[in-house]
């Protein structure tokens, strides 16, 4: 059950139907219940890595148990959509039980770690709590830009400019941002989309921010309901701005008079 | 789109789990208030594509304002007959229509509104707005603005210390501010 995913984050996205249709395949169909083990496999073995690392070299296997032993139970699945907590907090609470309770009941011989040293906190938990923050963040970054990329290439919009506003954005906002790459000049970006006019590029662009933020509001709501998507938001931007030492401003002079 | 133009290939996944944190707080950050922060060189071009723009393309839009657009809507035709099809032949006609000024003022001046001001895209649309109403002034001796006359001068002066705008237009602003 090696993953064989791209997903380079420690948390993916809680995918609540997903989760739903892996109940309902509990016994019935091994393929949705596949998927999902895979998914979790890797952040899993990680997270596990980190609470308990003396126990690293068993990581992997204790967590395809804790998939065996939990995930695929029947009933288990369905317990955090009717709590509709976090997920991701529900499932390492769920695997750090598992552990300790596994090692519980292990006969005392087997034990290389003793019990209350399993009971003990890690001994720095912010940073990785940070670290684990940090890749959530980009789990869901990349998920928005992907549904927003697959929005805008989706044919039979009815916006003649709709395929365009994802090349825009990349080429003038999303490469610069995340690659620090030069933005086009204005000039090539006028060629290559035969923009009529600079009206033009700004409802392209501002389309595009629309667009983007559409999607990344949906992906949090996803796993945090509608009513705390903002909060959510807002608890990520602290975090990044936390993390980023220094916040370049645009510098503002000779600006133009009232108008 | 113009498919020469070579678009480098990009793999925004891929970006995002390399970008540092910065990167993804300015992502996070995005939204439609976000500036597009085209640099300040690119105002020159991004001038004289206004001025080379169609007027209906910009003025017969869903953004132009109530009764006024009905006005100059019924003008662009005729100003069209008139030779004026862009913002450049309205702001060097002899005789340009009222209406047309009075309804590319506003556009201009929403549009400078709805942009940062150290931007290029409100530099470019401030500067189009003072010519709206210069050429008004100037040509037509109509007043369409209410900024007064000490006001339009100080935005002049302002706006002959943009290189980007050109000589021409440099010449246009010298010659109205002679006539305020």
């Amino acid at each position: 059950m090696r993953s064989g995913t791209q997903n380079t984050s420690l948390w993916p996205v809680t995918d609540w139907s997903a989760l739903g249709r892996a109940a309902e395949a509990v016994g019935v169909s091994p393929e949705p219940l596949e998927k999902l083990i895979r998914r979790y496999q890797h952040p899993l073995t990680v997270f596990l890595r980190w609470r308990f690392p003396w126990l690293s070299h068993e990581a992997e296997r204790l967590v395809i148990e804790f998939a065996e032993d939990r995930i695929l139970k029947e009933g288990w699945l369905k317990r955090p959509q009717a709590a509709r907590g976090r997920f991701r907090d529900f499932l390492k609470r769920s695997l750090v039980n598992f552990v300790k309770g596994r090692y519980r009941r292990r006969d005392v011989q087997d034990l290389a770690t003793p019990l209350d040293e399993l009971a003990q906190e890690p001994a720095a938990p912010a940073p990785a709590s940070a670290a684990f923050d940090l890749d959530w963040t980009r789990t869901l970054l990349a998920e928005t830009l992907r549904r927003m990329e697959a929005d805008c290439r989706q044919p039979g919009r009815d916006q003649p400019k709709r395929s365009q506003t994802w090349e825009i954005f990349r080429i003038r906002l999303l490469s610069p941002m995340l690659e620090n790459a030069e933005p086009w000049p204005y000039e090539q970006v006028v060629e290559r989309f035969e923009l009529r006019s600079p009206g033009e590029a700004f409802n392209l662009l501002n389309s595009a921010k629309r667009i983007f933020r559409r999607h990344l509001v949906q992906v949090v709501s996803e796993y945090e309901g509608d009513a705390r998507a903002a909060g959510e938001l807002e608890d990520l931007r602290a975090l990044l701005v936390k993390m980023t030492d220094a916040r370049a401003r645009p510098a503002s002079s000779n600006k133009p008079p009232r108008t | 789109m113009n498919l020469r133009t070579k678009v480098p290939a990009f793999d925004s996944s891929t970006a995002v789990h390399a970008s540092p944190a910065a990167g993804l707080l300015r992502l996070l950050e995005l939204d439609e208030h976000t500036p597009t922060n085209w640099p300040r060189a690119d105002a020159a071009a991004m001038f004289q594509h206004q001025l080379a723009a169609p007027l209906e393309l910009d003025l017969s839009g869903e953004n132009a304002p109530g009764s006024t657009t009905v006005e100059a809507l019924a003008e662009l035709p005729r100003a069209r007959r008139a030779g004026i099809r862009t913002f450049a032949d309205l702001f060097s006609h002899a005789a340009p229509p009222l209406a047309v000024l009075k309804v590319a003022k506003d556009f201009f001046k929403r549009a400078a509104r709805s942009q940062p001001r150290d931007s290029a895209e409100h530099r470019v649309a401030h500067a189009c707005y003072l010519l709206s109403v210069v050429t008004a002034r100037r040509r037509l001796d109509k007043r369409i603005t209410n900024l007064s006359d000490t006001e339009l001068r100080h935005n002049i002066h302002w706006a002959l210390r943009q290189e980007w705008l050109g000589q021409a237009i440099h010449t246009l602003l010298r010659d109205a501010e002679t006539h305020l």
